[in-house]
C-alpha cells in the first residue's frame, strides 16, 4: 500500500498550528472582553486559563494532523483503487476503474507552496462522488493521474454511468 | 429542426398571461386612488400584462427547436442567449410525458426528457401534438422502428410491429382510496389557506362585489376559531384525496423490450418510458401506520431523478400504494432477485442494539438533568420529572430502530433497510454502485462495528447504507461487493447501449 510524501506531515501540522493560533487569538479576544464586562474581579486567571486552553486544543489539532499522515493509505489494484484514511472516523472507500469518471490534479496556495498536490477522482455518485488523494508530489501525481486515465478509457465503454 | 406546436403559443401565453396579468391586477389595485379599486387602471395594467406575455410567448416560439438523429436528440432554447443542446440517445435517462386538461383537450403533451448530467433538471418541451410525443418515446427505446410505448385510448390502428407489452401492474380502485386519503398534498392546503382568508372576513374590500361581502358578514356569531380550523382541516384533506385520486386513476405499468412504462391521471395525463437498465436504484416505502396493514409504496430512480423527496413529482416512476405482496411480485419482475422477500435480510449486529440504547438513555437522562436544573434554578419548568418515561422508552427505541435495520448480498443486488417511522427498503444492483465506502467512527470502532454505505447515482443523495455490521463480517462484504461490483461491468452486465 502506497503512502503519503512525509513533507505533506509537516505542511498539516504548520496548518494546524497556524490555524490554532488564529483561533487562540479570537478566543483570547472574546474571553477579555466578556469577562471584563461581567467579571471585573479576577482577571489575572483570564490569561493562563485561556493559554491553557488553546494549548490543549493546537495540541489536539497538531496530533490529529500528524495521525492523519500516518492513517492515509492508497493501493491501485487490479481493477479498483482502494483509499484508507481518516483518524477519529475510519474510511475506506474503493472506487473501480470503469466507475471513474475524470481525475483531476488540483494543487491549492498552501500545497503549492509546500510542493504538493492532490489527485481527485470523481464518479458519478452523489454523495461521496470525490475521492481525494493528497499530499502527492506533482510528478506523482500526474504519473497516478495518466495511468488512471489509460485504464479508464480501455475499461469503459460508452454505457450509461 | 423541429418547432414545438404551433397551439403552444396561446396556450403558454394563457399560462403565463395569469399569473403576470394576476400581478399586474393587483398593481393596478395598489396604484388606483382612494379605496375602490379604478376599474379603467386596473384593466389596464391586467391588458399590459396579457399583452407581454403573448409577445414573449410569440418570441419564445420561433427560437426553440429540438431535432432527432438516430444517435443523439439536439434542443435549441434561449431567446437572448441561446444554447443548443446534443444529448445521445442512450444517455437518456427517461421521458415523461404529462398533459394537463387543457393539453388533453388540445391533443397537445408537455415532454420531458431526463439525463444524469443535467443540474437544471429535466429538459422540456412545451408542446408538442401527441403522435409527436409517441414518436420521441419510441425513438428513445433500444431499437428503433419498434413500438415500446403502449397504445392509449386507441391511437390509431398500429401495423405489424405492434407494441408487445405486457401489463405488469395495475393500482386498485381500493388501493388508490387509501392512498387518496392517508396522503395530504400541498397544494390542497393552500388553496383552503386562500378559501378560509375568504371566509374570515380578512379579504381585500376592493376585489369583492358588495353583495357577496354582506354574504360574508352573516355566518353565525358563534362560529369560533376551533371550529373553523377542524372545517379547514376537513376541506384539505377532503380537498387533497380528491386531487390524488384524480391524479392515479388509471395506474398502469407495463413492460416491453426491456423498458418500462408508466401512466395514470384522470384529467392530466402523466406517462413515460424508462429503460431497465437506466434504474439506479428500488426503493420500498412503508411508512408507520401503513406498514402495520401490509402496504406500502414503491419507487424506481434513474439517474436522473431526484430520489431525495417524498414527492410523486421528482421520481422516474412511483407507485404510491401497494400492499406489500404485491409490490414484491412487481420487484421480481422488474428486478429478478431470487428469493426476494422482505423478511429475509441480515439484521445488524447484537452490539449495535446495545449501542443505540446506552445512546438513548444517556440522551434522555441528559435532558432529564437539564430539566431537573431548570426546575431548580428557575421557574420555567416544575414538573421535571413528566420526562421520566422517555427513559423507559429508550431501550424499546432502540430495538425498533436495530430491527428495522438490515442488509443483504443478493447475486446481482444490494439490499438494505433503514428507518421505523418510514421504513425504506433499498435495492441497487452491482453495476450501478459508483462506490464502496466502509465508516467506522470511534463509538462504532469501540464495539467493532462499521457501516457500509454504497453511492449510486441519482440527483440528491442516493445512496443505500448498511448500518453497524459487525466489523469483519463488514470487511468481508466489502470485498465481495467490490468483486462483483468490478466483475459486472467486465462481463459485459446489462449496460449495453
Amino acid at each position: 500500500m502506497e503512502r503519503l510524501e512525509p513533507r505533506v506531515r509537516t505542511l498539516w501540522i504548520l496548518s494546524a498550528l497556524g490555524g490554532s493560533t488564529l483561533v487562540g487569538v479570537g478566543f483570547a479576544l472574546t474571553a477579555t472582553m466578556l469577562y471584563s464586562r461581567f467579571l471585573s474581579a479576577d482577571m489575572r486567571w483570564i490569561l493562563p486559563g485561556t493559554t491553557f486552553l488553546i494549548c490543549c486544543f493546537a495540541g489536539g489539532w497538531v496530533g490529529l494532523a500528524w495521525y492523519r499522515y500516518g492513517r492515509f493509505r492508497f493501493d491501485c489494484r487490479d481493477e479498483s483503487l482502494y483509499v484508507e484514511h481518516g483518524v477519529l472516523t475510519r474510511h475506506k472507500t474503493v472506487v473501480p476503474y470503469n466507475r471513474l469518471q475524470h481525475v483531476d490534479v488540483r494543487r491549492r496556495p498552501l500545497e503549492r507552496i509546500g510542493g504538493v498536490a492532490t489527485l481527485v477522482i470523481h464518479t458519478a455518485g452523489t454523495c461521496r462522488n470525490q475521492v481525494q488523494i493528497p499530499g502527492l508530489t506533482p510528478t506523482r501525481a500526474s504519473m497516478l493521474q495518466d495511468q488512471l486515465r489509460h485504464l479508464i478509457t480501455e475499461d469503459q465503454d460508452d454505457g450509461p454511468p | 429542426m423541429k418547432r414545438l406546436h404551433p397551439a403552444t403559443i396561446p396556450l403558454r401565453s394563457l399560462g403565463r398571461a395569469v399569473s403576470l396579468g394576476f400581478v399586474c391586477f393587483l398593481v393596478g389595485i395598489l396604484l388606483s386612488p382612494g379605496a375602490n379599486a379604478s376599474t379603467v387602471l386596473v384593466v389596464l395594467w391586467s391588458a399590459l400584462g396579457v399583452c407581454v406575455a403573448l409577445l414573449y410567448e410569440g418570441c419564445r416560439y420561433f427560437r426553440v427547436g429540438y431535432s432527432l438523429t438516430p444517435g443523439t436528440m439536439t434542443i435549441t432554447s434561449g431567446i437572448l442567449s441561446r444554447r443548443t443542446r446534443e444529448i445521445p440517445r442512450h444517455r437518456i435517462q427517461s421521458v415523461d410525458v404529462h398533459q394537463t386538461p387543457s393539453l388533453r383537450a388540445t391533443g397537445l403533451a408537455s415532454v420531458s426528457v431526463e439525463t444524469a448530467g443535467g443540474s437544471d433538471g429535466p429538459l422540456t418541451l412545451e408542446y408538442v401534438s401527441c403522435e409527436e410525443a409517441t414518436r420521441i418515446q419510441d425513438w428513445q427505446c433500444t431499437v428503433p422502428d419498434r413500438q415500446c410505448t403502449a397504445p392509449s385510448q386507441g391511437s390509431g390502428p398500429t401495423n405489424d410491429t405492434g407494441p408487445r407489452d405486457t401489463t405488469i401492474f395495475t393500482l386498485k380502485r381500493t388501493e388508490l382510496i387509501a392512498y387518496s386519503v392517508t396522503s395530504l398534498g400541498s397544494g390542497a392546503v393552500l388553496l383552503c389557506g386562500i378559501a378560509l382568508s375568504f371566509i374570515s372576513g380578512r379579504y381585500p374590500q376592493g376585489l369583492i362585489a358588495p353583495e357577496l361581502h354582506q354574504l360574508g358578514t352573516t355566518l353565525p356569531e358563534n362560529f369560533h376559531v376551533g371550529g373553523l380550523a377542524v372545517a379547514f382541516l376537513v376541506t384539505a384533506w377532503v380537498l387533497s384525496a380528491c386531487l390524488h385520486y384524480v391524479r392515479f386513476v388509471g395506474f398502469r405499468l407495463a413492460l416491453a423490450d426491456a423498458a418500462l412504462s408508466y401512466e395514470h391521471g384522470f384529467c392530466g395525463r402523466y406517462s413515460g418510458t424508462i429503460r431497465l437498465e437506466n434504474l439506479q436504484r428500488i426503493t420500498i416505502a412503508e411508512p408507520i401506520p401503513l406498514r402495520w396493514l401490509g402496504y406500502g409504496s414503491l419507487q424506481l430512480e434513474t439517474a436522473g431523478s431526484d430520489g431525495g423527496q417524498q414527492s410523486t413529482e421528482t421520481h422516474a416512476v412511483v407507485v404510491p400504494f401497494a400492499s406489500r405482496k404485491r409490490i414484491d411480485a412487481l420487484v421480481r419482475k422488474i428486478a429478478p432477485i431470487e428469493g426476494f422477500d422482505s423478511g429475509s435480510l441480515e439484521l445488524p449486529s447484537e452490539r449495535a442494539r446495545t449501542r443505540y440504547m446506552l445512546a438513548y438513555l444517556v440522551a434522555s437522562g441528559f435532558c432529564l438533568l437539564v430539566a431537573f436544573g431548570l426546575s431548580v434554578t428557575t421557574p420555567v419548568v416544575r414538573d421535571w420529572f413528566a420526562l421520566a418515561p422517555a427513559v423507559l422508552i429508550a431501550p424499546v427505541a432502540a430495538h425498533l430502530k436495530w430491527s428495522n435495520r438490515g442488509h443483504r448480498l443478493q447475486r446481482n443486488y444490494l439490499l438494505t433497510r433503514d428507518g421505523f417511522w418510514n421504513r425504506r427498503t433499498r435495492i441497487v444492483p452491482y453495476h450501478r454502485i459508483q462506490s464502496l465506502a466502509y465508516t467506522q467512527q470511534p463509538l462504532q470502532r469501540r464495539h467493532s462495528l462499521a457501516t457500509l454505505t454504497a453511492d449510486t447515482a441519482s440527483v440528491s443523495p442516493a445512496i443505500a447504507t448498511a448500518y453497524d455490521v459487525d466489523a469483519d463480517r463488514a470487511t468481508e462484504l466489502h470485498r465481495r461487493i467490490e468483486r462483483r461490483m468490478c466483475r459486472s461491468r467486465r462481463a459485459g452486465g446489462l449496460s449495453t447501449t
